[in-house]
């Protein structure tokens, strides 16, 4: 019993470890992407020809820096919080709000990925301005996309938050 | 009463530990569906996207990565060695050192936690190595990062620009005597702890030495012209000079001091992206709450009731100080601009205050919010690199919030040391 745990929770970290290294592999790529675009809309608009799908196209790169940067720091549990309190509890309460926060947590993207895909039914035939054969729904799918991969990057990082707690 | 119900809310969720980001998200989705219904709910994933694509946001990855490859080199040792071959003679010289270095490297990272790590990572264990107690070393990098953040370049400062409609290059140059004057302070307030407990002086001041160290820095003091240059000279805007400082760093720590290799280059775009994405998600799902507010008319709300106190223009920004010395503690400077700068316009155009004046009443606020627990990003930053405990460090810091504080009360009721620069030069 105790080893087939063992083995269980191995597989989850495997599954943490790789689940960020691609979302980690992922944002890498847009950073990279972000910086040669604004340097490349530098250059073109000094040599008098300006990009004019540059702002668009890097606040695109940007919402899908951030979200997909978002889970792979939730699989880190690196977000930003404040566990003064919490930590001088006594073990059982502890543990009773830490699951309490996370199942908050879970509901919330969980809504959030409900409604980002339901609002993709209103965006359809939708494009953006400065690139008109980009479709508003698959920009728009990071936010759906990204609650998902979050929910993911947070329970499988569940055993590794326990036991830094502990 | 509803913006104290959400204080509430929040902060109880905070001390649930909750990571903010996702605190602020949920007290907003409460608020739509306790106004608005579930239909409410389908403007949220929409405002969420919204609220991480505004162009002047790019200025955070782009200083951010900036920052980290800076960090990934000796950019930041160089200008401690500068620094030190400068001021260190002085009693507590490593105090004023990292002072010194934290207003200059302000002028090239745009960013207080990448300029606490840089020069943090350095400093505070070469502080303490002299034997200054680590909670004066975390505080002292603390604070005078922070003071940093008025001082151009700054992402607070193209947020407010943005969302306030006023020039960033204005506001930058409006930071320029504040931060100043702060720097100078803060100088002499380490000085009178140097003396109280008798810190350490580094080496005796030499030419020959100072002009070593010139030489070995010399291509880090470019890269603020480059990048100040750039953005005075009209020739990028203030973000694509973000994009500028990531040119730079790369050429001078990859190409002139051949120090970046794969895997340090890795190392900074795994911190970069992280750092980022925790910004970020604040700043979205801040947007979100934004909605909700201003769709329930609480910036109105808001409004009327301080113009029912009073119209006194100086009581309606001690007012707004106190709100945001308070908000400070529970949110971060970005997110915190996103909420609060489109609900207090209305209030400020009412009322008189020149836009520019306020951005750095407000600037400065948030500097100080990075210093009072528990959101506190910089001073966090600052104590995990001292492994000193946040509250220890926190007392340590009070002699340097209060400076921070007196440099806020100067700078909201003499609008000339913020504006007297903008008005010689732009009239």
């Amino acid at each position: 019993m105790d080893s087939s745990m063992q083995d269980d929770k191995r597989t989850i970290g495997r599954l943490r470890n790789g689940l960020e290294k691609i979302l980690m592999g992922i944002s890498a790529s847009l950073l990279i992407g972000l910086v040669l675009i604004v340097l490349l809309a530098v250059v073109y608009r000094k040599l008098g020809h300006s990009l004019i799908w540059y702002d668009e196209l890097a606040s695109l790169l940007l919402v899908w820096l951030t979200y997909i940067g978002s889970a792979a720091a939730a699989s880190q549990r690196s977000h930003l919080g404040f566990d003064g309190f919490v930590k001088k509890l006594p073990a059982l309460p502890h543990r009773i709000i830490f699951f309490v926060g996370e199942a908050l947590i879970i509901g919330f993207f969980v809504l959030i990925a409900i409604y980002g895909i339901r609002v993709q039914v209103a965006l359809q035939g939708e494009h953006l301005i400065s690139l008109p054969w980009f479709p508003l729904t698959v920009s728009q799918a990071i936010i759906p996309v990204a609650a998902i991969l979050f929910i993911l990057s947070e329970i499988l990082s569940i055993p590794q938050a326990i036991r830094q707690a502990s | 009463m509803t913006l104290l119900l959400i204080l509430i809310a929040l902060l109880v969720l905070i001390v649930l530990d909750i990571p903010i980001a996702i605190a602020i998200g949920m007290v907003a989705i409460a608020g739509i569906l306790s106004s608005q219904g579930l239909d409410g709910l389908f403007n949220a994933p929409l405002a969420l996207y919204e609220g991480a694509s505004s162009f002047p946001l790019l200025a955070i990855p782009l200083f951010v990565f900036a920052g980290n490859l800076m960090n990934a080199s000796s950019i930041s040792r160089r200008l401690i060695d500068l620094a030190n071959a400068i001021l260190g003679f002085i009693r507590g010289g490593l105090a004023m050192v990292n002072i010194g270095v934290s207003l200059f490297f302000a002028e090239i990272s745009g960013s207080a936690v990448a300029d606490v790590a840089a020069i943090g990572s350095v400093l505070i264990p070469a502080m303490k190595e002299k034997h200054y107690k680590p909670s004066f070393a975390a505080a002292i990098t603390s604070s005078s990062a922070s003071l940093a953040i008025i001082i151009p370049p700054s992402i607070p400062m193209i947020l407010y620009a943005t969302l306030a409609d006023v020039s960033v290059v204005k506001l930058f140059v409006a930071g320029i005597l504040p931060g100043v004057i702060g720097g100078v302070a803060m100088m002499g307030l380490a000085y009178y702890f140097a003396r109280k407990y008798n810190l350490p002086r580094e080496a005796a001041f030499r030419l020959s030495r100072v002009k070593i160290a010139l030489r070995e820095a010399a291509w880090t003091l470019i890269l603020p012209f480059v990048i100040l240059g750039g953005i005075f000279g009209g020739f990028v805007t203030a973000t694509e000079g973000a994009g500028l400082a990531v040119a730079a760093a790369l050429f001078i720590s990859g190409v002139i001091y051949r120090e970046l290799n794969q895997e340090t280059l890795w190392r900074a775009i795994h911190m970069s992206v992280t750092q980022t994405a925790i910004v970020m998600l604040l700043v979205a799902t801040s947007a979100l709450l934004g909605l909700y507010l201003t769709e329930a008319q609480l910036p109105q709300q808001l409004a009327d009731s301080i113009l029912t106190l009073t119209h006194n223009r100086y009581a309606v920004l001690l007012l707004l100080n106190l709100l945001l010395l308070g908000l400070g503690m529970l949110l971060h400077g970005a997110a915190a601009i996103i909420l609060v700068v489109p609900m207090l316009m209305p209030l400020i155009h009412e009322v008189g205050i020149d836009p520019l004046h306020f951005g750095i009443v407000l600037t400065l606020n948030l500097a100080i919010g990075q210093q009072t627990p528990p959101v506190a990003s910089v001073l966090i930053t600052a104590c995990s690199i001292a492994k000193v405990d946040i509250w220890e460090t926190t007392r340590a810091n009070v002699p340097f919030i209060c400076l921070l504080l007196a440099l806020l009360i100067l700078v909201t009721y003499f609008p000339m040391i913020p504006l007297a620069l903008v008005y010689l030069f732009y009239g």
